[in-house]
């Protein structure tokens, strides 16, 4: 704004009105917390468009022969549908959140490179307009389903300049999350404040550097599969309509991007969980130094799972029985992390607010669609499930259930810290309810459609899938209106006037005490009584640091931890 | 400490990423669309990087002070060079995924020309020794500046310049028409279509080269190195030695064998 040419202004902290003026200052900012709105506004916008796909193509299949769409429609619903979710919706609102909460997490000024993390933003948001206008284009959008399998995205088969596109858009939006990874390592290796060691990492963070690195190995390989596929559209290149690479290379390139790609959309959304359990247990989560083991066991084992997504494409049996054996045995480390999270609970003083509520909804999903996930381990019972609802359902449930869940649940826990609001706890635990049961209704049934195929438009009545269907679809009409009022919730708080407390969860966490020793790096004069009078011994972990900032014992009320005089006396060892 | 703190003060705004992101999807919604608006968009990307070098020569967004951070284990690299390193690690698997597609569809296949039939061995070594060069003289260009001999960097960075360019002259100006007269394209079968591809994303990555090499140039004649401040003629040096690096493995694979 005018005479503030550094650009910088305190977000929420002037009003409405200002803001929305303010349009000039939100295109050409660089600020971390300013592009982490942005992000989540932006992936919210796409969650509504890809929402409505996914009403449209449930009431398609509400009866038996519909003609609500026609079949290349429905089509093109599916694809556009997977495509926006995966990529547009659920990865970006990720790494909105961590944009907003990792710098404030290890005390960093900002990202490494504000000016990239500016122009990741800007490719996400460009890319997504991209594959969504692609569907105005003469000839229709893609039609191939989010796979894009190969040779159905070869020319031959989907000629249409819609399809080009979204290559394109993808392309793009590979990029924009490859610049993001570089980004946050750099900045979480090389950003912590003076203290933050590697011991003393908040877990949302250790999460992120874990999403982070994954989206360093994953995306590349699928940007170089569309590389060639764009040179197979544009260059008269021959890989993907060959005999001798053609679809099996596709499938190579895209499922060693694809598995990682559901790890790079879960382990921020465990990263949440995590978080708001210590808060709402009271409790450090269990077993932190097992816990991040586990978790980077994930990582490394993420990426050498990806062929047990091409069990039915005829490789052999060497190959089936490895991939087998690597998903069971990354089962074990994730079945860790989960138990970990639930393990935090115990005996912790629980408050049911609405994001704990989401998130336990989250380790409920997770549970069942892991469950549902990992028999597809064995080749013999993928031959069966391939294809099928029961895959649709598998995946929407760890989709759908546990990271929409626990990224809505970061995006009400965080609210406070964002806008200094407080969202309606009332209505707040309604919606829950109310999405949580919609949910159910919605993908439960999937588990019992193992006759319906996916992606295909319509069903006979012998089929006998009547009812499940319609149950779906009532389930469907319950669980998005109940999403847009959870959100509705959050932007109508905005009207309120900003409340005094800056800690209404009492979290210990740093984004919200503000606990660095280091000064410097945070910019933050505020910072420097309590942390540089007594900075926290390096030997000691983050668990230490949550019970010297209240009590670990169950039912004991915890000090206040905004309060510096507490924090001073518990660090020098005095007895309060 | 109730106060919330006010991250990101010392931020500057920039218009140069909205820009640069809007050109890009510009250019892509042209060459699919109408072509003109291809034109526009890479109007636009050229604006954009101006800008972004520009800012980059005038040291607007220059390194803050980083001695109160937490640097275990890799006390050795500021944040600069620990992203061109991050970044070289997604080039790496760009190329090796390009490179295992390769790999694939040639076993794949029943039957593969000969590597001597349709490549020049000749042109190939030629274009080998003088990226090696190139490297050579841009690793002297560094070490001269930390000499604090400016004379030496320019010279340098000059020879590199000009060896990159030679590079790229012979490899599309001399070495592509002549496979094309000889009937080797893009589109005559997977052998054109891997090396085609392949070498021809090795070479928008030296032409990419070259634009940084340029603006180095550009610096060093505007006095904007010394002996104590030169990182980009480190880092951008690590990405030419990456691409030099990436033809170490690209010319055996299509030339030799």
């Amino acid at each position: 704004m005018d005479g503030q040419p550094n650009g910088y202004n305190p977000i929420f902290g002037r009003r409405l009105k200002t803001i929305v003026f303010s349009i000039k200052e939100w295109l050409s900012t660089t600020n971390h917390k300013q592009v982490g709105i942005l992000y989540i506004v932006t992936a919210i916008f796409f969650m509504a468009v890809a929402g409505s796909f996914g009403e449209m193509m449930r009431t398609q299949l509400a009866v038996p022969n519909n003609n609500f769409l026609t079949p290349f429609t429905y089509d093109q619903t599916v694809t556009l549908h997977g495509l926006l979710m995966i990529l547009w919706v659920l990865t970006p609102l990720g790494i909105g959140i961590a944009n907003y909460i990792v710098p404030l997490q290890i005390g960093a000024k900002d990202l490494a490179f504000p000016r990239m993390n500016a122009l990741s933003y800007w490719t996400y948001l460009f890319s997504g307009i991209l594959l969504v206008s692609s569907v105005f284009m003469p000839g229709g959008g893609p039609n191939t389903g989010w796979t894009l399998y190969a040779p159905l995205n070869t020319i031959q088969f989907t000629s249409q300049a819609g399809m080009t596109l979204a290559v394109l858009a993808l392309l793009l939006f590979s990029l924009s999350v490859t610049m993001g990874s570089i980004n946050f390592l750099t900045t979480i290796v090389r950003n912590r404040a003076k203290g933050v060691t590697w011991k003393r990492l908040p877990i949302f963070t250790w999460s992120i550097l874990f999403t982070m690195s994954l989206a360093l190995f994953a995306f590349p390989p699928l940007a170089a599969g569309l590389l060639l596929l764009s040179s197979d559209r544009f260059l008269g290149t021959v890989f993907f309509s060959s005999t001798q690479g053609g679809g099996i290379l596709w499938d190579e390139l895209f499922w060693f991007f694809g598995h990682p790609e559901v790890y790079i959309v879960v382990f921020p959304a465990l990263g949440v969980i995590a978080e708001v359990f210590q808060t709402f247990a009271k409790r450090p989560v269990f077993s932190r130094t097992a816990f991040l083991v586990e978790f980077s066991a994930v990582t490394f084992l993420s990426v050498g799972v990806w062929m047990h997504h091409m069990f039915t494409t005829g490789v052999n049996y060497s190959v089936l029985q490895t991939f087998s054996f690597t998903t069971l045995a990354i089962s074990i480390p994730f079945e860790g992390v989960v138990l970990g999270l639930v393990l935090t609970l115990y005996k912790g003083t629980i408050k049911l607010n609405t994001p704990m509520l989401y998130c336990l909804a989250a380790i409920f999903t997770v549970t069942l669609g892991g469950i549902t996930g990992v028999l597809q381990a064995f080749p013999v019972l993928d031959y069966a499930f391939n294809g099928t609802y029961w895959i649709v359902g598998h995946f929407h449930y760890v989709m759908a259930g546990t990271t929409l869940f626990a990224l809505v649940a970061g995006l009400y826990y965080w609210w406070p810290k964002i806008t200094k609001r407080k969202y309606n706890e009332k209505w707040g635990v309604i919606t829950f309810i109310v999405s949580f049961a919609g949910f159910n209704i919605l993908y439960f049934p999937y588990f019992f459609m193992l006759d319906m195929p996916r992606r295909i438009s319509t069903y006979s009545v012998s089929s006998g899938l009547a009812t499940l269907n319609l149950t779906a679809t009532i389930g469907a009409y319950i669980f998005g209106p109940a999403a847009a009022i959870a959100i509705l919730n959050l932007i109508l708080s905005l009207r309120k006037p900003p409340s005094q407390t800056s800690n209404p969860w009492e979290g210990r966490e740093l984004e919200w005490t503000g606990d660095y020793s280091g000064s410097l790096a945070t910019g933050n004069p505020t910072a420097t009584a309590v942390t540089v009078a007594e900075p926290p011994d390096k030997s000691r972990s983050s668990r230490w640091y949550w019970c010297m900032t209240g009590s670990c014992k169950p039912n004991a009320t915890a000090v206040d931890p905004t309060n510096q005089s507490d924090i001073l006396r518990n660090s020098a060892g005095v007895e309060s | 400490m109730t106060e919330d703190y006010e991250h990101g003060e010392e931020c500057k705004s920039s218009y140069a990423p909205i820009l640069l992101a809007a050109g890009v999807a510009l250019f892509l919604l042209g060459i699919v669309v109408f072509l003109p608006l291809a034109v526009a968009g890479a109007v636009v990307i050229g604006a954009a990087l101006y800008k972004f070098f520009k800012d980059g020569a005038e040291e607007k967004f220059a390194e803050l002070k980083e001695s109160l951070e937490e640097k275990w284990p890799l006390e050795f690299l500021n944040k600069e060079k620990l992203g061109v390193w991050v970044f070289l690690v997604s080039e790496i698997l760009i190329f090796g995924s390009l490179i295992v597609a390769y790999a694939y569809v040639r076993l794949s296949s029943s039957a593969w020309p000969v590597a001597t039939q349709t490549h020049d061995v000749i042109l190939g070594m030629a274009n080998t020794i003088i990226l090696l060069t190139s490297s050579l003289a841009m690793v002297l260009a560094l070490y001269s500046i930390r000499a604090g001999n400016a004379k030496g960097l320019k010279i340098g960075l000059l020879s590199a310049f000009a060896l990159g360019a030679t590079f790229l002259i012979i490899k599309l100006g001399v070495e592509w028409p002549m496979y094309y007269r000889n009937g080797f394209t893009i589109s005559s079968g997977l052998p054109g279509s891997t090396y085609f591809v392949l070498t021809g994303l090795h070479a928008v990555h030296v032409g990419a080269g070259l634009a940084a090499v340029g603006y180095l140039i550009f610096r060093s004649f505007t006095g904007g190195f010394t002996s104590t401040k030169h990182s980009a003629v480190e880092n951008i040096g690590l990405y030419w030695h990456f691409v030099d690096i990436v033809w170490m493995f690209l010319f055996p694979l299509f030339y030799l064998i």
